[in-house]
Parts: C-alpha cells; structure tokens; sequence
C-alpha cells in the first residue's frame, strides 16, 4: 500500500449547508494511483474534483473513510503531506499579484523550507523551465493568464513534491497557452512525477494521462485507459445542422454509423455520428443539397462516459 | 537517556522559532509590495505625513482653546500616539485581502503557521504608524506645553514603538476573526478603530468611562501606552513609567499569543467546513 502515490478508501466529505440536507461532494470514493502514473481524473462541473484534490492536499478533512500520499495518512500525517504534494489550481488566483514572478516563486520555496541558496538555483531553474525567465521581474499582474498558470505550476513544483495535483489547469485559457500548458503537463510524466490531473476536457484527459477516472456526484464510477477515452472523442462527433429538410434528414439518418439524428431547437438538428468516415459521408451530403450551417462540436463527457459503460457492459455481456 | 531527548526537543524549538521567523519574513515581503502600491516616499512624506500633521494639530489647537494647558498636553501626545495605531489597526483587513486573492488554500496546504505569516502580512502598517507618530509627537508637542529632556527622547520613541506594535497584534485577532465572518471585515474595522480612539484616552480620560467600559479599555494596549507617556512627560519617575510600559507590553503579548492560536484554531474550524477555503 505504501507503494501507491495516491490511496484513496471509502472516501466520502459532506458539506453542511444553511437549511438544506448536507450535500454528499464525495461518495465512498475509492482510488489507487500509482507511482509515476499521470492519472486524469474527468468529471463534469460539481462532480467532488476540486474536493478530492482538496482532501489530498490537507485542505480539507474527510468526513469519512482514508486518504494517503506516498504512504501518509492525509488527516493523522497532515504535516508529512503537505511537504510531499504541490498543488495547483486552476484559475488566476492565489498569486500575490503585486510581487514578481520571481519574488511569488521565492516567497513559497523560502515557506516550503528551502534556504537560500538552494532557493535561488530552485526559482531560477523553474522559471527557465516554464519560459518565464524573461519576465520574471515583472509584477504577476502583468501577466496573461497562461503565464499565470504557468507561474501557479512552478510554484506546485517548488518543493518538488513527489505527487502533484493539477486541479483543472487550463480552465480559462486560451487555445494556445492551454496548448504549450499541456506541453509542461507531459514533460513532468516523462520526468517520473506522480500527477493527478483533474479536468472535465475528456481530450486534455485522453492526450496527457495513463489512466483515466470518471467522478460523477462524488461518485468514482469507472477507471479506463485515455485510449478508450480517446477512441470515443476522436470517432464520435456531432454536426449541428440549422434548416434541414425533413426529406433530407431521412436521408441522413440512413447513412451508415450515423447514430443518431435529433431535432435540437427551433431548427437545429444534431446528427451524431461513430466513424470518422461517417462524417465525411454526412458532410458530403449536406454540401452537395447546398446547406452549409453546420458546426462540427465533440461529444459530451456524459456521451462518452455512458458509451463507455455500455461498451464494457457488451463485452462482460459477450 | 535524558539528554539527547533534551537536545532533540530543542532542536525541534529551534526548528519552530526559524520556521516563525521564516513566515514573519515572508509576510513582510509582501505587505512592502502592498505598501508600495499605495505610498512613494514622495507621497508618503508630502501627501500622508502632512495629512496626519495637520490633523493632529487641529485636535490639539482645539484641545488648547478649551481645555487648560495640561488637558491641551494630554492631547496632543494622545493624537500623536494615535497616528500610530491607527494605521497598525489596518492589520484587520490583510487577511481578508487574502480571501479575496485566492492565497488561503494555498497557505492552508503548506507547511506555514498561518499565524506567523499573517503577523508579517501587513507589518508595514505599523512600521509606517511608528515612523509618522514618532515625527508628529516630537515636532507638534513642544508647542502645546511638552518638553522633552535628552534623555526622555528615546524613551519615547521606544514608548510609540512598543504601542503601535502591541496594537498592532490586537488587529491580528481582529484579523482573524474576519476569517470567521468576512463579510464583517468593514464593521469590525469601524468598531476596533473607534474603540481604540475612543477607550483609550487619548481625548477623553478612562476614568470618565462607567466601570465594565474601563475595563474594556484595560485590555487595549494604547491606554497603557499613553499613560506612560504622559507619566513620562509629568516627570513622574522612571518606576511609574516602567509599570504603564509594562502594562501595554503585556497588553500586547496577550494579543499575539491569542491571534497565534486563532489563526490555528480558524484555520482548522474551515479544514472541517470547507467555505473559506475554497
Ligand atoms: N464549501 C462548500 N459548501 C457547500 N457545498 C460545496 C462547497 N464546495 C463545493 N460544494 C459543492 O460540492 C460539489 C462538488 O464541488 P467541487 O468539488 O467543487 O466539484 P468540481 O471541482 O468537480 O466542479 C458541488 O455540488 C458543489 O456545489
Ligand atoms: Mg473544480
């Protein structure tokens, strides 16, 4: 057991809220990550990520059931935790935005116990690493987001933490910067670090993990490889189609691996599709009759994750 | 066997004491990029200090047309004391300035004593206050009936010190407390300010307060403070002065050791609830 980075048994947290039930953010939640394994963790909005990413860290207790890291119990060891994990949450707060890049970076290694000199070469390394020695004197509140971000990985990185959480990193970012963000993400993997990456982006969880969870309701249902993740996202997707024919959309609907066509809106249709050949044929189809609204959108995490369940279901079946 | 046991726990001692000083330090690096936000030595100089001037001396102008000489000297050192403290109760307000920035979790997560950090977090208020309260007393009291011997000098920027720092640490419980309701941040603000200029006698003598309120401003660091200075100004002895100085000094302590444990007991109370640290 303490050969696991991350163990998590029957974990559950309940909030207490001002005249309702306690909300249940996380549900008997079991999870082992091992080490040096990057470990997506996919949930949609109010799923209990950011709370198990919080129990981890020592910021908040469990109400229920056992949480360690490298072998610390998270509540009886709490100290010996916080030296072992870095965190990084997403969003472009928890910087002092009127110091430095550098001075931000120095404040927390100096608070994480380094002394001077091992600070110094420590800042400086990570702030090449992350392509911020340039401005590194500038205050954080000239930063862009993603600079940010990257500024909030290299403070995660400062006590170079055996696991290290990411809770929704690139929320907010654009393309670009989410892009070069997920480069870093998949340099640490290669230098053996333990990551728990939280996202809701099933893409981002199928290219950067080695396994993939689903938390639902504060529920932990299935744990996959990102290859079955990334086989559903690349092959299944949606055209959103405005002021299709009705003799059309039959025509649709017969192509082969077309999964579904369902009036959506006023004139919408979405047509879901499970091959990529699919969507060549579909698309085709629409240009040559001369409708050319259309919009190609990924599948939902809930498509994904039902598929998913119903693939394996068909296979204990067969 | 008891010695090496001894030694560890010192160790461990040490070890605590140089994490403290650590965190104070830290604090402190980023309440002087807050400072320097807000002042320049330029406008430090030009802008605040000549605003504290002229306040004092309004108070203590008024003090000198109504009351007789001894009530316009209680007042003048009163202000002045004040100038000080006032800016060190801005000490309320760092930690939800930290809410609001996000950092709690963070801190939460780490191994620093909250406590400690936030006792750096907004030191430059304080160290402010003692620099312009120490300037105005010694430049405005000579002209409402103080006189200052060589010697009583450093005895009274020591007294300015020691009042502006102790308060300082009543703000930190205050402080705290805002992490427990911080949306209450401004109102305790008002009511700490108010009481500390109204209770501790820099304009109105404790004695005029009923009893339980004078007990109440027992407790606030800037009464004790003040009756040492004005001890020290009557030239009422070193021995008299040395137990009002005494008084604030331990007023102080108290203070600080009751914010060191409600940061820790706070910070612990949201680890189970969840709210502030999110
Ligand atoms: N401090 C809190 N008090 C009450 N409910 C909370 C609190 N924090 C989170 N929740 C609720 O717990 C659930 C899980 O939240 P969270 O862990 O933030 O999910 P995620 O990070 O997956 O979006 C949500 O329904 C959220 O509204
Ligand atoms: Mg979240």
């Amino acid at each position: 057991m303490t050969g696991s980075a991350i163990e998590v048994r029957e974990l559950t947290r309940l909030y207490r809220r001002k005249g309702k039930p306690e909300l249940r953010a996380l549900d008997s939640v079991a999870l082992t990550v091992p080490r040096g394994e990057v470990h997506g963790l996919l949930g949609p909005n109010g799923a209990g990520k950011t709370t198990l990413c919080r129990v981890l860290s020592t910021v908040l207790l469990p109400s229920s059931g056992e949480a360690a890291v490298l072998g610390r119990d998270v509540v009886r060891q709490a100290e010996e935790v916080k030296r072992l994990i870095g965190i990084v949450f997403g969003g472009d707060r928890g910087l002092y935005p009127r110091l430095t890049g550098r001075q931000n970076l120095d404040m927390w290694a100096s608070l994480y116990g380094l002394r001077r000199r091992a600070r110094r070469v420590r800042v400086a390394e990570l702030l090449e690493r992350m392509g911020l020695s340039e401005r590194a004197e500038e205050r954080v509140q000239t930063y862009s987001r993603g600079m940010k971000q990257r500024l909030h990985l290299a403070r995660g990185l400062v006590c170079d933490p055996g696991v290290l959480l990411l809770d929704e990193p690139t929320v907010g970012m654009d393309p670009v910067a989410a892009h070069d963000f997920r480069e870093l993400v998949r340099e640490l993997r290669t230098g053996g670090h333990t990551v728990l990456l939280t996202t809701h982006d099933m893409a981002e969880a199928a290219a950067l993990s080695d396994r993939v969870s689903f938390l639902d309701n504060g529920r932990l249902t299935l744990t996959a490889s990102p290859e079955a993740v990334g086989d559903v996202v690349s092959s299944h997707e949606r055209l959103e189609v405005r002021a299709l024919p009705a003799a059309l959309r039959a025509r649709v609907a017969a192509l082969p691996a077309v999964a579904a066509v369902t009036a959506v809106d006023g004139d919408t249709t979405r047509i879901e599709t499970e091959t990529p050949e699919a969507v060549r044929a579909v698309l085709l189809l629409l240009v040559e009759e001369g409708i050319t609204d259309i919009a190609r959108t990924r599948p939902s995490l809930e498509e994904v994750y039902l598929h998913l369940v119903g693939g394996r279901g068909m296979a204990v079946g067969g | 066997m008891r010695a090496p046991r001894t030694g560890k726990a010192a160790k461990a001692a040490w070890g605590r004491l140089g994490a403290a000083a650590v965190a104070v330090r830290q604090g402190a690096v980023v309440t002087v990029e807050d400072f320097r936000a807000y002042y320049t030595w330029r406008s430090w100089l030009g802008g605040w200090l000549v605003r504290l001037l002229c306040q004092v001396l309004f108070f203590s102008q008024l003090a000198a047309l109504v009351g007789d000489s001894g009530y316009a000297v209680h007042v003048v050192l009163g202000a002045s004391l004040l100038v000080g403290v006032l800016q060190a109760m801005q000490g309320i307000s760092t930690t939800v300035r930290d809410i609001l920035l996000g950092t709690l979790p963070l801190l939460a997560a780490s191994p620093v004593r909250p406590g400690w950090f936030f006792l750096g977090r907004s030191l430059c208020w304080p160290v402010s206050g003692v620099v312009s309260s120490s300037i105005v007393l010694l430049a405005l009291s000579p002209f409402f009936g103080a006189s200052w011997t060589a010697v009583q000098v450093p005895l009274v920027l020591l007294l300015v010190l020691l009042t502006t720092l102790a308060t300082y640490c009543t703000a930190l419980v205050l402080g705290a407390v805002a992490l427990l309701v911080p949306m209450a941040n401004n109102l305790l603000s008002a009511l700490g300010t108010m009481a500390v200029t109204v209770l501790s006698g820099a304009i109105t003598p404790v004695h005029f307060w009923p009893g339980p309120v004078q007990a109440v401003a027992e407790t606030i660091p800037v009464t004790h403070g003040l009756s040492a200075l004005l001890l020290l100004e009557s030239d009422a002895g070193l021995g008299p002065t040395a137990h009002a100085a005494g008084r604030a000094a331990l007023a102080g302590l108290c203070w600080l050791v009751l914010s060191l444990v409600a940061y820790r007991l706070l910070f612990n109370r949201a680890r189970r609830g969840g709210s502030l640290l999110t």
